[in-house]
């Protein structure tokens, strides 16, 4: 803290608010924020110090605990990263459930962000309707993997079980049933005057901010700029898919405010569902695996893999020196650079703002400390 | 190809070596001593055809007799990316602070720190970020030995199966 003039006030780490063990140290002035403080840690778990210490898939339930919320998501990036570092080519039926998996499981974790949003707003309703719908999910999910939130199930060389047409037509079936409950989402809670209140004019984050402080995902499309890891860079196989990058617009105020960011990922379900159709639609017969070798140990070389997860960019900088352990990995995760705006974004608002602030960020404790 | 575009681009900005490794991503990497780090970096930063004002990560690493900085840079408008290599003396780990380029450096930087024992001149607030104030040592070196303690907690070693 550089000033020692006004209040000061310790928010968290136990604070329903803050979304996870996570401290906010504030000077203000009445209700006036002045200064923020962010201290992180409460979490930590050596996940880096680990990885040194086990072998390379013996990593992957490892990388499921960075955003709980979105674990298949997490598996992805780091699986690609050492299937580049092996040079083993995935199958196109694997890469196609690959997909659906991850897309499913976005939706997931945005239904998380709509929902516990709402509650910090004052909502009680979306964040049960929310739950509702993320438990088709987590069945769909659990079906395939045997678990419902740490799924550990993209594996070197595909996926960890095939899926048979029941299951695509369960998709088929949640993907008819969620799209009508997109709409429900905006009349109970986008459009409702309070939250608007609450939310538009809100903790403004310019396009140039969003870059410098390295943000990403919705925090980045939400202040106008139109970055999507899976169009600027496309990984797996979301060149062949048709949907569209949401950003926002400043609809109803201001750009890059707190309302933009969260209707950024309201849309982003409706493309996420758009993308599993398609891919239940031209899903290939096939096997789900390759032959991967049973030790991996892959050449001296290093390699950063990334993806777009519902967070943001998440990215594994993978270092091997050619044996059964990583030298190094580091994990890039984009709550860890997304919560580092709150402190510019919030100054001048209200600590009661600083709560519509931090859920618009939405961010995952288990990836900021790592 | 794009990466052979930006290598020669690069070569024709910056005295630097760019190579691009024979593994893993085509990614071009410059390697650059401390001295030239800063400069090297408001270049990349700066330089109207490169624009890279986008970083992805900062990574410290531990090369036993050297430490390392690795740079993942990325320019949002061409969508180049480069990777930044800068290796310090182990018993002086000290290089520029770059938080006056890329504020997002400040959290990776405290990082960094916080794991290596990198010092970043300049960086204005290099405290420990996810360990405690008072904790000793720098965990992710390679020759980092487990405390007994910390606090009055006991730390029990636990094997780890590795295959």
């Amino acid at each position: 803290m550089t000033s020692n003039k006004g209040f000061l006030l310790h928010m968290g780490p136990q604070h329903p608010s803050t979304h996870g063990v996570f401290q906010m140290k504030l000077r203000t002035d009445g209700e006036i924020i002045e200064e923020i403080e962010p201290v992180i840690g409460y979490l930590h778990r050596c996940v880096e110090k680990t990885a040194e210490n086990v072998s390379y898939p013996g990593f992957i339930p490892y990388t499921d605990r960075l955003d709980y919320v979105a674990a298949m998501n997490n598996n992805l990036p780091y699986v690609m990263g050492l299937e580049k570092l092996l040079g083993i080519e995935v199958p196109e039926r694997a890469e196609f459930i690959r997909v659906i998996l991850c897309e499913l499981n976005r939706i997931g974790s945005h239904l998380v962000a709509f929902g516990s949003f709402g509650l910090d707003m004052g909502a009680f309703t979306p964040i049960l309707y929310a739950f509702r719908e993320r438990e088709r999910i987590l069945k769909l999910l659990e079906f395939v993997s045997g678990a419902r939130l740490t799924f550990s199930h993209i594996l070197i060389g595909g996926v960890g079980s095939d899926v048979d047409d029941d299951w695509l037509r369960g998709v088929t079936d949640f993907c008819e049933y969620f799209k009508p409950k997109i709409d429900d989402y905006n009349n109970l809670l986008s459009y409702n005057k309070i939250f608007l209140e609450r939310t538009v004019n809100i903790g403004i984050l310019s396009r140039e901010m969003a870059i410098a402080y390295g943000t990403s995902g919705p925090v980045l499309r939400g202040s106008g700029v139109e970055w999507d890891l899976r169009k600027k860079y496309p990984y797996s196989i979301y060149e062949r898919f048709d949907f569209d990058i949401p950003i926002g617009r400043g609809e109803k105020g201001t750009l890059g405010d707190c309302w933009d960011r969260y209707i950024v990922r309201i849309e982003e379900m409706h493309q996420s569902v758009r993308i599993i159709e398609q891919a239940i639609k031209n899903i290939p017969a096939g096997d789900y695996k390759t032959k991967a070798p049973k030790v991996v140990k892959p050449k001296a070389g290093e390699v950063y893999s990334a993806a777009e997860n519902p967070k943001g960019e998440l990215g594994f900088y993978i270092v091997s020196s050619g044996t059964k352990t990583p030298e190094r990995v580091k994990v890039r995760t984009p709550s860890f650079q997304n919560v580092l705006v709150v402190p510019e974004i919030s100054r001048g608002f209200m600590i009661a703002d600083l709560v519509a602030i931090f859920g618009s960020i939405d961010i995952v404790m288990g990836e900021i400390d790592r | 190809m794009e990466e052979v575009a930006l290598i020669e681009l690069l070569n024709k900005k910056i005295s630097e070596t760019v190579s691009v490794p024979e593994t893993g991503d085509a990614v071009p990497e410059i390697e650059v001593e401390p001295a030239g780090l800063s400069e090297l970096l408001l270049k990349l930063k700066d330089d109207p055809d490169l624009l890279f004002d986008y970083m992805i990560s900062l990574a410290g690493m531990d090369y036993q007799e050297k430490r390392g900085i690795v740079y993942h840079l990325r320019s949002t408008s061409f969508l180049y990316q480069v990777v930044v290599k800068c290796s310090v003396p182990s018993d002086r780990p000290e290089v520029p602070s770059v938080v006056h380029l890329w504020p997002c450096a400040d959290w990776y930087e405290r990082e960094a720190f916080d794991m290596f024992g990198i010092i970043f001149e300049g960086h204005p607030n290099l405290t420990r970020l996810l360990l405690p104030d008072d904790w000793e040592g720098y965990p992710l070196l390679k020759d980092y030995v487990y405390p007994d303690s910390y606090d009055g907690i006991p730390h029990k070693e636990i094997d780890c199966d590795v295959q």
